[in-house]
């Protein structure tokens, strides 16, 4: 569950993906948070607090990714330890070490909410590239926060995009998104996210902390905070194994 | 024998009472198994029913696809051609409803319930099914302005919603892409069936058609066609009515899957079979309490008549007499009891299939058993309850004349 949160924020980050280049166009301020956040693997250590209606819960995780396709999640904290998440492609196992069971996540409950909150296994399994679904239009500039903001709208070019209508808050200086709201066909509001923090990692500026807001259900919220993060380093594929989920 | 006959007869009048409490004790247990036969039928018959009026209809055709994948509630896999279909059904003088099944969640922005919902033709749908006649408070959809929705009153109640609130429903489009729209809850029904109650979620096709992103217009998504049959006098022939009705629009509808009530209602059908032997206990625990009543007191009459035995011996009749004397009361009173008997009982099924019990009280488990529990009629149990009468009572006075028509008249006319 918490995992699925740790590769949502990959798929985010990964869809954001942009080039350093000055030019203000919408495409060429996609790039730019492209260049950011995309990765061909990441591995971090993860926290997931899910507050709702005041009361929160802390899961923590070590995680490693490869680009969007494939992520390994293993819960560290004290109620979920030893429990694992393999995701690979279009499917999610996970491995329950109390009871040496794995359970493969499909059909509905892939749409239903991960731990109570209001991240779905699908929204872990989203396609990173924004620029394949959606078309991109720059809106206007604003702030957030202290900071100037590009507001991109991104519409929907197929129907299989995860949201129709998204809209992003990108960092006029740093090309992270430090805001962002998604919408449903019927034009409902239903998800916002918000950068809580970003990190220097390298040569790159990094999303590391973000809360995500469910706009269907009133006091919840989750809050996303990634330590230890390292970017394109070299992992084995035998870490994507069914062995190594049950080992 | 003819004065055998008018002796034994003369005798049933003459010990009024005893007569009167064993035809009494044989009534009431005969009429008590009519009774509960009755109502075990019609407990099964309401089960099926109540499938047929709120949840599966007496007939549905789906697609092959779409039933082999069921369990998903795939929106991919519905009707090729849901007019043709409708206009089969149609052309059977039967009617037919269109509906779309899918998986929702629905919320009151604190509290978020997943729903099997049902997309309706609001009109069509109270045609086949007793929804829009169970809408408890508001009105059912084919009264209700657009974009409402109608709720089973115990998921209203679970949500804390009430007829004019907005409801928050999330599902997945055709794509598997989720979307969410605010809706007016118009009506809460509360029917005999308690998943409905818990679980129902009706909206009009073209507003589910919105919210699940598919075209509409003709050949909109449709996943099934329901279709109500004419009720039938029993569960059986409901069961072979719905099997010819298939057959024939198998017949018009080659490429689809036609399920009958005997298909639909298959899992309650073979629980029922399994439950069948089991259920037979309590009925014969009535016909043996019934059987040592009725032999008790025919025991009694027979015993303390052993003097009486031993003045017929004296004046000159042959044990066999006194046995085939014995014989004929017995059969006397078997026939009075046993018809008295299958006469309450018929009263009382009368009553309960006129009338009816109200199971509301006792409604608590997920068996769609709640509401009014009507019996049926079944001849063969009044003429299974009738011919036991008659044999116990036979057998109950043969028993004892026997042994007392083996009495030297000097014994029996001392006997205590």
């Amino acid at each position: 569950m918490r995992l699925s949160y740790a590769v949502v924020m990959a798929v985010l980050l990964a869809g954001l993906a942009a080039s350093a280049a000055p030019a203000q166009s919408v495409d060429d301020i996609l790039s730019m948070v492209d260049a950011n956040v995309s990765y061909t693997s990441i591995r971090y250590s993860g926290r997931m607090e899910i507050t709702i209606a005041g009361e929160s819960r802390y899961k923590t995780m070590d995680a490693v990714a490869q680009g969007s396709s494939k992520a390994f999640v293993e819960f560290t904290n004290p109620e979920d330890r030893g429990v694992r998440y393999l995701k690979r492609d279009k499917n999610l196992w996970i491995y329950f070490p109390s009871e040496q069971d794995t359970v493969k996540i499909s059909g509905h409950l892939l749409k239903e909410g991960m731990m109570g909150s209001d991240v779905s296994y699908e929204d872990a399994l989203e396609s990173s590239d924004y620029r394949v679904k959606y078309s991109a239009a720059l809106k206007q500039e604003d702030t957030v926060g202290d900071r100037r903001c590009f507001v991109v709208e991104l519409s929907a070019k197929v129907d299989t995009a995860a949201y129709d209508r998204r809209v992003l808050w990108i960092d006029a200086e740093r090309y992270v998104s430090l805001k962002q709201e998604m919408y449903a066909k019927s034009g409902k509001l239903l998800k916002a996210s918000t950068t809580l923090m970003v990190e220097r990692i390298g040569d790159r500026w990094f999303p590391s902390s973000v809360e995500f807001v469910s706009k269907l259900r009133n006091n919840t919220k989750t809050v996303f905070t990634m330590s230890k993060v390292a970017l394109d380093v070299p992992v084995d594929d035998r870490q994507f194994s069914m062995a190594t989920l049950t080992k | 024998m003819g004065t055998l006959w008018k002796i034994a007869v003369r005798n049933t009048l003459r010990h009024g009472r005893r007569t009167i409490i064993t035809a009494v004790v044989m009534m009431v247990g005969i009429s008590v198994f009519i009774s509960f036969d009755s109502m075990l039928a019609g407990l099964d018959r309401m089960a099926v029913d109540n499938i047929a009026d709120y949840t599966l209809s007496s007939l549905k055709i789906r697609t092959p696809a779409y039933v082999q994948d069921i369990q998903s509630t795939p929106l991919d896999k519905g009707l090729a051609h849901p007019e043709e279909t409708l206009a089969a059904v149609a052309a059977q003088g039967l009617p037919g409803a269109a509906r779309i099944r899918f998986v929702a969640r629905v919320s009151n922005y604190t509290d978020e319930i997943p729903v099997l919902a049902d997309a309706v033709d609001p009109s069509a749908d109270a045609r086949v099914f007793k929804l829009a006649q169970s809408v408890t408070a508001g009105a059912w959809l084919s009264s209700a302005a657009p974009r409402s929705v109608v709720l089973g009153a115990e998921l209203a109640r679970e949500l804390k919603l009430n007829v004019g609130d907005a409801v928050l429903v999330t599902a997945q489009t055709v794509h598997d892409v989720t979307n969410a729209d605010e809706y007016t809850v118009a009506g809460l029904v509360s029917t005999p069936v308690p998943e409905v109650n818990r679980g129902g979620f009706f909206i009009p096709l073209d507003d589910a058609r919105v919210l699940l992103d598919t075209p509409p217009g003709p050949g909109a998504l449709v996943t099934e066609v329901d279709v109500a049959l004419p009720r039938a006098s029993s569960l059986s022939a409901a069961i072979v009515q719905g099997d010819a009705a298939a057959r024939r629009l198998r017949a018009a509808l080659p490429g689809e899957q036609i399920d009958p009530i005997g298909s639909l209602a298959a899992s309650y059908l073979a629980l029922r079979n399994a439950k069948a032997s089991y259920a037979l206990i309590p009925v014969i625990i009535v016909l043996i309490i019934s059987a040592v009543g009725i032999v008790n007191t025919i025991l009694m009459s027979v015993y303390s008549r052993v003097r009486e035995i031993g003045v017929l011996r004296a004046y000159g009749m042959t044990s066999r007499d006194i046995r085939l004397l014995f014989t004929l009361e017995g059969l006397a009173l078997g026939l009075a009891g046993s018809s008295l008997g299958v006469a309450v009982g018929a009263l009382l099924d009368s009553l309960l299939i006129a009338g009816g019990i109200d199971l509301a009280a006792f409604s608590q488990g997920s068996l769609p058993i709640s509401g009014i529990l009507r019996g049926e009629w079944n001849p063969r149990t009044m003429l299974i309850g009738f011919i036991f009468g008659v044999v116990v009572s036979l057998v109950a006075a043969r028993i004892p004349a026997r042994r007392a028509a083996r009495l030297e008249p000097t014994e029996a006319l001392r006997f205590q």
